[in-house]
């Protein structure tokens, strides 16, 4: 179809309707000829005409009639029915089609809605034949339909074959033939892997004479890793995936985890199931590893601002209502995000409903207007383990942590375990609720002092001997922030506080945290690793040595600045806190003695200085300090100076540099670690039907979350509670919903034979286009549910078929009946996706780099592109290396200025659900394929690559450059009009030498230098041809 | 060949004809059969020998036995208002308002119909005067908001269309049933059917450009959706080329370095024909597209930084179109490349701006957006009429609807005044191209409320608009999915009344 769609439509009714008004019998639903069907030809009537104002919007109901169920129909108005089963004359609705009067004519004439004589004639019909409602198409249940039987039974490879084949003998005509073995190949490398493939990668295939030769290439390139991508645009496209966050500043977000997930569980072949409750609920669930928390990223994509200005309350409407278009666009095709202000008009969805739905989300933590901060992060192997070391080291570095505040504390990991025979001011157990006793220690759980939200934990208390220390470690308690608690103690004492803390048992559950003592970092964000050896004792238990400073200490325990797959929690389960005197409880470092004599001798350097009135170039509070004499100092005093002096003296000097340079490294490294936002969940916020969609308005009623009420298994909790996003993935997946398997695989089928059965593949609705072949969707899902969700099953369920393998050229008989090509009496034929005519290209000229995953790239884009972005002001610069020839899939994706290569071929912004893409040809896609750089310099790589390897004379070499391009020999005509154009190009440059050298030069791709820039430039003429044929980039 | 072909309208090309068209060109410059080189065949066809192999000739032309009658407008300059500007605020003047302010809305006015979901049920709502007052202008006497000085002292030349009503209450259904006469995406816009049917007089730009440009600091701006300006089921070639609103409108125009305008025209040709084979073997119709749109972009590549260079406009032109016209992306630049593009053949010129939707702006926002586009659209009125233009090209400015005449927002929280959309009533105004100047057709009742006296239906005037094009809105068709399709679907009277 030319259908010019948009992808942002879902305010807008269907062209479907359209031609269901219209459409001869070979396009409707199978019925025997004159009989009604109600789904078919009155639903989307009475919808179009009538349920404006007698429809399920119950605030638009006028006459109290409703047309939209049987009950309301058939209401006896007093004395009178709108429609009397059977009795066309006897019921009202037809008397107000026909009427002459303008009063009285439905639909309304200022309406401008008109039913033609046809339209008329079938609500007669329906009537007569006694006004049987049935429900929407696609809210029955899916049921499976025994494949018809068909004339040609040779066509018929897998059971797809019948249903299509069915129709089109219906229609009078036969199955195109099967495509030659070269079309196929590329067919299925352009909808399989999405780019073109290269001659030695089906040299085998085309070959291959053996039965099973067809199947066997297919299942090699549903192997391919490049499958995993090419599936991954069509859905990053519905999940709308951006680099960006897409209002006012359109500011730059991390998120490409997310989408290398999305390509691992193609390519992983997860099941459908199980990638909808991993994005919907990863966080949720019991078992969440790193890919489920990055999974649940999806929760994140959502288009969200910065602005200042902006409200909070507004957009956390936005985001609400952003998030059911979104989860009902993807997952069930549907537009319940009509529902925002009103009922649905078309389908039976509520305002209610699209509340409910919303109420499941109202649990994500987030930012409303502001930075969404990286809340994930993701060391790469290497990474983590310099990050560890680096700690290390600086750990067993002799270096004292006096360095930022006025203390003195030192934190190391207890080499005797937990020590019970102190005299403890407090024992606490942090989250229990219960109180624990170990020896003669009682915990409590009472605290004075306590800020903060602790919530209980159920942790694996692994295999420790003492039933009161796995107790305790059980009810650990874990915040989201920071936790605080003031303990009082007197002030110059020396404490000595115990960290008891939790060590997960191997596997991926690491986690961190830091302890501030009066805002001083004691543990500073140490990982608690996950190791084999964990529940020893010895490994439980941190000890602070800590000064109080004044009478009370603020000990404060922050979640973990994420780490690995940590789960950034503070997991510490218990403190005790026991005044120690004597020698300190750490040994010393060793310069320490050489330090103290130093500071000692450097005191009394000041002291006279300050007596002679000299300049000591030191601030207020050193002097002040000095000034006192040592016995008399206070604690404050003693660390400010030995604070001071510890960063100036030469007994550190050394230690100094190499603990700063350790820190600056670790630094760097965790910069560069790259990171992500996952969802997590905080108290739900609440969640009330806003009248008319106006977030002002507080007068709603609140609502719980609930999934649409008239949809099957709508009780989603027998126990009362609160239903959670877990619930409705759940929900979704589940093998009675309608809506799931007929939207997926309605969209697989467009992906391999250009149009859906369905055309609508964002609405399944009441203004969505009934499915050309309803029996062989339903089969599909069905099959679909049955093989457990299993995507790459279908796929080649689908790519296997006869329908298929059939040839795409078409002939007039066909044109003229289908020229939408709508009975697959042929494939389709169509120019491939954005990101494919820039992998075409590449690859073509053997400059991709194929590589799964990584950060966005930024390939070429025109100067001052972005110059209309601000807060901040940005520049794209391009990136260098491996980077600049990555696949389409990975270019950055900026929402409100997307490179221009892809928008011209139709990529979409990615606001909003887009199922379907435009496919346009315009005069600036040709512009793109001759002047981007991109291209220019793909031209020429490949030019380079032809007289490389493509042998000595130019017929060899052109033969090579269209095996290459095309997998195909070059025509003779072709042969004649491109060995002209190489001839007349070098004649040209050969005159001019330095044009030919800038030619040859083009891009940042390293130049081979053995080759004559003439030569180079006048096959980057040949080389450009060929890129740009219509064939190259289209899939036939 | 089939016998199906008799059965088509021969004004009615169908992807069949199409390919049947194409072939028997083919035929005649199949060079294999000629033996006639490339080279050869260039000079045989002069400067457009490429456009002529490369386009079927009704790009060129537009389909056989069109214009019906003899035009009086040749292209279309049509300054679309996005969001509806309010037709009580701005041009249909009522006596009666002032005195109804305040007051409830009468029910016989509003029973029955249907408004957008923000008014839901009217009753009850208050009336709503203009929010500045109205002065008549010229011999004609035409009534015109102050807010709208400019356009007032072109009244003259203006003819205002007063009754104009439409079937759709959203704006994007509304614009998209304007432009296409449905309110579903998915149909051929005016321009896509214009540039079918005449064909393309510019040798060298789209016969159908768009452009867009949306008030700085309105709270409202409308989204632009490409199917706006979408070709629907007509070939992709016919649908808008969307210009930027920028310095470069169209970007990648320049060669690359080491190519030269003389070896990129010796490997287009050959594109050409190369491509040319694939349409032989398949009967593809987008090859055919693909053909004349690699040509129009080497056009392009010549015409677009001439038609962007204003170092040729004085400044006492550019001074008409108001200060904004030395800022790209504005609508007064966007005015004045209308003019430069109309100058250049261009058929359809969509220059569409957005910021019209007053729902609680109207004593904030209206006068700013007012101002906006104002001046630039009578100074593109004044511009055309100097250089001859004005009269064989048709301006029309106006949005998909108008606005109640009843308030929207609270009466007494005057910042905040705002009006609804509404369908039932509205102005637009044409100028040039055979239409009647100073005039004005049609009226609505006396609050402004229904289109009360000729009306004209949103079909009515896409039956104008083409009439003034020289074509029969009943005959110029597309089949396709078994059906032929028009612009004005199955409705559509002419006004006869406006034409000059």
């Amino acid at each position: 179809m030319y259908f010019c769609m948009s992808t942002r439509r879902q305010f807008f009714i269907s062209l479907g309707v359209l031609i269901i008004a219209w459409k001869s019998a070979l396009f409707s639903a199978d019925k025997n000829p004159g009989e009604i069907d109600f789904a078919r030809d009155i639903r989307p009537l009475l919808s179009d005409n009538c349920f404006a104002c007698h429809g399920p919007d119950l605030k638009q109901l006028k006459a109290d009639l409703r047309l939209d169920t049987r009950e309301g129909a058939i209401l006896d108005l007093g004395g009178y029915s709108a429609v009397v089963p059977g009795k066309p004359s006897e019921s009202e609705l037809v008397v107000r089609i026909l009427t002459d009067d303008e009063d009285d004519l439905m639909p309304p004439p200022d309406s401008g809605k008109k039913l033609n004589s046809r339209q008329k004639a079938l609500l007669q019909q329906w009537i007569s034949e006694g006004a049987e409602y049935d429900l929407h198409w696609a809210y029955k249940p899916v049921k499976r339909v025994t494949p018809p039987k068909v004339k040609n039974e040779s066509f018929v490879i897998n059971d797809i074959d019948r249903f299509v084949l069915q129709k089109i003998e219906k229609a009078g005509f036969g199955p195109s033939d099967r495509a030659d073995r070269m079309t196929l190949a590329r067919r299925l490398y352009y909808d399989l892997l999405g780019m073109p493939p290269l001659p030695e990668e089906i040299e085998s295939f085309v070959s291959d004479k053996s039965a099973g030769a067809y199947e066997k290439f297919v299942e090699q390139l549903l192997n391919d890793p490049r499958y995993g991508e090419r599936m991954a645009a069509h859905w990053l496209d519905l999940v709308r995936y951006a680099d960006t966050i897409g209002y006012h500043s359109d500011a730059i977000r991390e998120v490409s985890a997310y989408r290398d997930y999305v390509i691992d569980s193609f390519n992983n072949n997860k099941p459908y199931d199980k990638f909808t409750i991993e994005q919907l609920a990863g966080d949720l669930l019991e078992e969440r590893g790193i890919t489920q928390r990055i999974a649940s990223g999806y929760n994140r994509l959502l288009q969200t601002t910065e602005e200042g200005g902006a409200q909070a309350k507004e957009y956390r409407a936005i985001y609400a209502a952003d998030r059911v278009r979104n989860v009902s666009g993807v997952w069930l095709g549907s537009t319940l995000g009509c529902a925002q202000c009103h009922d649905h008009k078309y389908d039976p969805f509520s305002t209610r409903d699209f509340y409910s739905m919303a109420a499941f989300f109202a649990d994500i933590k987030e930012t409303a207007v502001g930075r969404q901060n990286p809340n994930f992060k993701i060391p790469t192997e290497k990474q983590s383990g310099e990050i560890i070391s680096l700690r290390e080291q600086i750990r067993d570095s002799d270096f004292v942590e006096f360095d930022t505040l006025h203390g003195f504390a030192r934190t190391f990991r207890s080499i005797n375990g937990l020590d019970l025979n102190g005299k403890f001011i407090y024992a606490i157990n942090i989250g229990g609720d219960s109180s624990v006793k170990i020896g003669n220690v009682e915990f409590e759980t009472a605290m004075q002092g306590f800020t903060g939200n602790l919530n209980s934990g159920t942790g694996d208390t692994g295999n420790h001997s003492d039933g009161d220390l796995k107790k305790l470690l059980s009810s650990h308690g874990w915040s989201n922030d920071p936790v605080s608690m003031i303990l009082k103690v007197k002030s110059g004492s020396r404490y000595k506080l115990q960290l008891i803390v939790r060590e997960p048992k191997g596997g991926g559950h690491h986690r961190n945290f830091s302890v501030n003592i009066d805002g001083r970092a004691v543990v500073d964000n140490l990982l608690v690793n996950a190791r084999p050896s964990a529940y020893k004792e010895e490994s439980l238990v941190y000890t602070v040595e800590v000064e109080a400073l004044n009478d009370t200490m603020k000990v404060t325990l922050i979640p973990g600045n994420a780490i690995g797959s940590t789960d950034g929690v503070p997991i510490v389960n218990a403190l005790t806190l026991e005044e120690v005197s004597g020698q300190p409880y750490f040994v010393k470092p060793k310069y320490f003695a050489a330090f103290t004599k130093e500071q000692a001798k450097w005191e009394s350097e000041i002291s006279a200085k300050l007596e002679k009135k000299e300049d000591t170039k030191l601030t207020g509070n050193v002097i002040e300090a000095i000034k006192v004499s040592a016995v008399k100092r206070s604690a404050a005093q003693r660390a400010t100076l030995l604070n001071y002096y510890f960063g100036v003296a030469s007994a550190t000097a050394e230690m100094r540099d190499r603990v700063n340079k350790l820190r600056k490294s670790l630094a760097n490294v965790e910069k560069s670690v790259k990171t992500m936002l996952v969802t997590e969940t905080e108290k739900p916020r609440m969640t009330r039907i806003l009248p008319r969609g106006n977030w002002l308005d507080d007068s709603g009623e609140e609502v719980m979350p609930a999934v649409p009420a008239f949809l099957p298994k709508n009780k989603l909790r027998i126990d009362g509670g609160r239903a959670n996003r877990l619930d409705l993935a759940k929900w979704i997946v589940d093998s009675e919903n309608p809506l799931t398997s007929r939207a997926y695989v309605n969209r697989m089928w467009k992906l391999f034979f250009g149009t859906g059965l369905s055309s609508r593949l964002d609405d399944l609705g009441g203004q969505g286009e009934p499915p050309s072949h309803p029996e062989l969707l339903d089969w599909l899902a069905v099959e679909f549910v049955e093989n457990n969700w299993d995507m790459k099953h279908m796929a080649r369920l689908l790519v296997t078929s006869g329908a298929y393998r059939q040839t795409s050229v078409s002939n007039t008989k066909l044109d003229d009946v289908d020229a939408g090509n709508r009975l697959y009496a042929r494939q389709s034929r169509f120019r491939v996706d954005a990101e494919m005519v820039r992998d075409a290209a590449l690859r073509i000229s053997g400059l991709l780099v194929v590589q799964n995953g990584g950060y966005s790239a930024k390939p070429y884009q025109p100067a001052g592109y972005w110059k209309h972005l601000n807060f901040p002001k940005r520049k794209w610069s391009h990136d260098n290396g491996e980077n600049q020839y990555r696949r389409g899939l990975y270019t950055f994706w900026c929402r409100t200025f997307l490179h221009p290569s892809m928008l011209a071929f139709d990529a979409p912004s990615r606001e909003e659900c887009s199922a379907e893409r435009t496919r346009s040809n315009t005069p600036q896609q040709a512009l793109v394929l001759l002047n981007d750089p991109t291209y220019v310099e793909a031209a020429r790589v490949f030019a380079e690559r032809i007289l490389q390897n493509g042998g000595s004379s130019d017929e060899a070499r052109l033969e090579w450059a269209f095996e290459r391009a095309l997998s195909r020999k070059p025509l003779d005509e072709e042969r004649e009009i491109l060995l002209g154009l190489v001839k007349s190009q070098l004649e040209q440059y050969d005159d001019n030498i330095e044009v030919a050298k800038h030619a040859a030069a083009a891009g940042q791709w390293p130049v081979a230098d053995v080759l004559k820039p003439e030569a180079v430039a006048a096959w980057s003429a040949v080389s450009r041809a060929i890129m740009n044929l219509y064939e190259t980039t289209s899939r036939f | 060949m089939s016998s199906s072909w008799n059965i088509l309208n021969p004004n009615s090309p169908t992807p069949v004809r199409e390919r049947q068209l194409a072939i028997n060109r083919r035929h005649f410059f199949d060079r294999s059969a000629t033996g006639i080189g490339v080279a050869a065949l260039s000079s045989l066809l002069g400067r457009d020998g490429l456009s002529a192999v490369a386009q079927p000739s009704s790009d060129l032309k537009g389909l056989p036995g069109l214009p019906h009658f003899p035009p009086k407008a040749k292209r279309i300059i049509y300054l679309f208002q996005n969001g509806a500007p309010t037709h009580i605020d701005l041009y249909d003047y009522k006596e009666q308002l002032p005195k109804v302010h305040g007051k409830p809305v009468p029910e016989e006015y509003f029973r029955g119909k249907r408004f957008s979901t923000m008014t839901g049920n009217p009753a009850g709502k208050l009336m709503l005067q203009p929010v500045e007052p109205f002065k008549q202008h010229g011999q004609s006497g035409a009534w015109v908001s102050n807010f709208l000085p400019h356009i007032a002292k072109s009244a003259d030349d203006i003819c205002f269309i007063k009754s104009m009503n439409s079937d759709a209450v959203n704006h994007a259904p509304a614009i998209s049933f304007l432009l296409s006469g449905a309110q579903i995406p998915g149909r051929p816009t005016m321009g896509a059917w214009l540039n079918y049917g005449l064909g393309n007089p510019s040798q060298d730009l789209p016969g159908f450009v768009a452009m867009t440009s949306v008030s700085k600091g309105t709270s409202c701006g409308q989204i632009f959706y490409d199917f706006y300006w979408g070709s629907g089921f007509l070939p992709t070639r016919f649908q808008g080329s969307k210009f930027r609103g920028s310095r470069d409108p169209v970007l990648y125009l320049k060669n690359p370095a080491g190519m030269n305008p003389g070896l990129r025209r010796g490997l287009l040709d050959d594109l050409a024909e190369l491509n040319e084979l694939k349409f032989k073997e398949t009967g593809d119709p987008e090859i055919r597209t693909r053909i004349a749109q690699y040509e129009m972009a080497y056009k392009m590549q010549t015409s677009v930084p001439e038609l962007t260079d204003l170092s040729d406009e004085p400044d006492h032109v550019l001074d008409l179109y108001g200060p904004q016209v030395r800022e790209p992306g504005t609508f007064a630049y966007n005015c004045l490349m209308s003019r430069r593009l109309a100058e250049r053949g261009v058929r359809f010129v969509q220059c569409m701006h957005a910021g019209w939707d007053q729902h609680n702006s109207l004593t904030t926002e209206l006068y700013t957006q007012c101002k906006d586009t104002d001046q630039p659209s009578a100074g593109l009125l004044k511009d055309l009429k100097m250089r001859g233009m004005l009269d064989d090209t048709l301006v029309i400015w106006g949005g998909e609807f108008g606005r109640t005449p009843f308030i929207q927002g609270d009466i007494k929280n005057r910042p905040r005044w705002g009006r609804d959309h509404h369908p039932y009533a509205f102005t637009i105004w044409m100028a040039g191209g055979g239409v009647k100047p100073g005039m004005s057709w049609g009226a609505s009742d006396d609050l402004g409320f229904n289109a009360a006296v000729d009306p004209v239906h949103v079909h009515d005037l896409q039956a104008t608009i083409l009439k003034l094009m020289g074509i029969d809105h009943e005959q110029l068709t597309y089949r396709f999915q078994g059906r032929y399709h028009r612009l004005t679907d199955v409705h559509g009277k002419v006004v006869q009344g406006v034409i000059s």
